[in-house]
């Protein structure tokens, strides 16, 4: 029958116009909220999901998973007398690394000796030319340089990054990235306790 | 474009064939061989994992790099995935382009971004994944997020390609206005250098992954998809057959991959002495059509009938062995990283 392939077509269209309302339907008469909930947005990025499934941005966002990376950050240390210990110590892999080389930084000098102190004096990420490849918290053998998770950063002007701008606690790293900040602290500490166990023997021998 | 002037009349246009319209090839000159792995990515937006896949067995076989055995599972999964969702965001739009405005074009879509969420999971970026390293990949597939390849594989995707067949492949108006339309036959597609679906359609069984098997393409059983008439319906339905043998290799990898965590072989490289001196004295022809080949070929989602561009300059080989060694990243004294040799 001359037709056939296009109403087997349109059933098609037809029971994923139902599935749906199907789907709001069993979600309202269970009591679970199917828009507005992480729940209802883990649901629509799930295998079972049917019918529309868009995720309403921007008053629902998805869920970043924690690999999830956006533009880089630096991560200082809060001291206990709030000051900020910056992790970093202006050794430029990063800037060496960085494809499309987007990361500038000025070292600092100690005034009196004219020797390096490892600490950036200034440190500028432009992030209209960063292509978040994450190659530089990747390499960094500090780990004082790592992806953010906060991508809107739409502006006007142009988006170069300073280093008031780009420094973030580690108390903020530790939130997005939970994972990674627990390994990363548990190898620290086992460095610093091997460190430790070596200097002790040698302090005996 | 190669233009002659004569004043500021044109009078001669001659294109030259085979670059990408984006730099890479310019880019690449100035770029160590990391660092073009994310360049790798933007070749072609909807196959990123597949693109970064070919160019890092094309260094890996230049340099003698060996790769850690969970790694080698892990990328045929992402290249096969890519290669599914590619494909089904080619009928979606062959279809947009033919008049079924954006309904089936957003079906693919749907399917695209579950399977763009495992990407986000592994590697942290939906497109520009960046996700293989010479000798692996950059960290493992975590277990919620295989759980979640497996449901896709076993219970999602077969569904849904059915369903996409179930509306389209038999409609009048669609198979009228593809059937005996631009007709490609074997012979002119090879003479074209045709590669991928588009030569499969056309009749000839060739697929880079049974011809000349790569990473461990040779461990699984599937069958060359191909077609016979070379027609536009034929190079529509050839990408469903795909997508099937696709979905066949996902589910033996699967199966197969070995536990482990060790998804990045840290080995050093043999053959290649300080600076890779072996590699730039000994390969660098050899190299430099390789990785052209190897491009070209490994772009098989997306046929192209010309090469690619040169992404890099071989004879920076040196620098990322260096690299790895030494995360120090410092040039040693004395290399001014351009060619002696």
């Amino acid at each position: 029958m001359y037709g056939k392939g296009i109403l087997k077509g349109l059933s098609v269209t037809w029971k994923r116009f139902w599935d749906t309302y199907l789907d709001d339907i069993s979600w309202w008469l269970s009591g679970r909220k199917r828009y507005h909930s992480e729940e209802g947005v883990r649901h629509r990025s799930s295998k079972n999901t049917r019918g529309i499934f868009t995720v309403q941005y921007p008053e629902e966002q998805l869920i970043q998973p924690e690999e999830f990376r956006y533009v880089p950050f630096l991560v200082y240390d809060e001291k206990p007398d709030g000051g900020k210990e910056v992790r970093c110590t202006s050794c430029g892999i990063c800037a060496k690394v960085c494809p499309p080389q987007c990361i500038w930084i000025v070292r600092t000098n100690n005034p009196q000796t004219g020797k390096p102190v490892p600490e950036p004096a200034e440190f500028y990420i432009d992030m209209d030319i960063c292509m978040n490849c994450g190659f530089c918290a990747e390499y960094c053998p500090f780990d004082a340089i790592k992806m953010d998770h906060d991508f809107d950063i739409a502006s006007y002007g142009r988006n170069v990054y300073n280093l008031e701008k780009l420094l973030k606690p580690a108390s903020y790293y530790a939130q997005i990235r939970p994972q990674n900040y627990s390994r990363e602290e548990e190898a620290r500490k086992a460095k610093e306790a091997a460190k430790a166990a070596k200097a002790e023997a040698a302090a005996a021998a | 474009m190669a233009v002659s002037l004569n004043g500021e009349t044109i009078t001669g246009l001659k294109p030259v064939m085979g670059y990408l319209h984006r730099n890479h090839d310019k880019i690449g000159e100035r770029n160590t061989f990391l660092q073009i792995i994310p360049y790798t990515d933007r070749l072609d937006y909807f196959n990123s994992m597949a693109n970064n896949f070919g160019y890092v067995t094309t260094v890996e076989k230049l340099m003698k790099i060996s790769v850690a055995e969970r790694a080698e599972y892990i990328r045929v999964i992402m290249a096969e995935l890519t290669r599914i969702q590619n494909h089904l965001v080619f009928i979606g739009m062959l279809l947009n382009d033919l008049g079924t405005l954006y309904t089936p074009a957003l079906y693919a879509f749907e399917e695209r971004e579950l399977i763009l969420d495992i990407f986000e999971a592994v590697s942290g970026a939906r497109m520009m994944c960046n996700y293989f390293r010479f000798g692996g990949v950059v960290r493992d597939i975590p277990d919620d997020v295989m759980q979640k390849i497996k449901d896709l594989v076993y219970d999602r995707l077969p569904a849904k390609t059915e369903e996409m067949e179930r509306f389209l492949n038999e409609n009048e108006v669609l198979v009228a206005r593809l059937k005996g339309i631009k007709v490609l036959n074997a012979e002119e597609a090879v003479r074209l250098s045709v590669t991928g679906p588009c030569l499969r359609a056309s009749g000839v069984p060739y697929d880079i992954r049974r011809a000349d098997p790569y990473s461990v393409y040779d461990r699984f059983d599937f069958d060359v998809a191909v077609r016979y008439n070379g027609d536009m319906y034929d190079n529509y339905l050839i990408r469903f057959d795909e997508i099937y043998q696709s979905l066949r290799i996902l589910d033996q990898a699967v199966r197969q991959i070995p536990r482990g965590t060790d998804q990045l072989a840290e080995t050093a490289v043999p053959g290649a002495g300080p600076g890779g001196r072996g590699v730039r004295t000994g390969r660098i022809p050899e190299g430099r059509t390789w990785l052209l080949r190897r491009l070209q070929r490994q772009a098989e989602p997306i046929p192209l009938s010309r090469p690619r561009a040169f992404l890099c300059q071989p004879d920076r080989a040196g620098d990322h062995v260096r690299r790895r060694q030494d995360r120090g990243l410092r040039r040693p004294a004395g290399d001014a990283g351009h060619r002696d040799g």
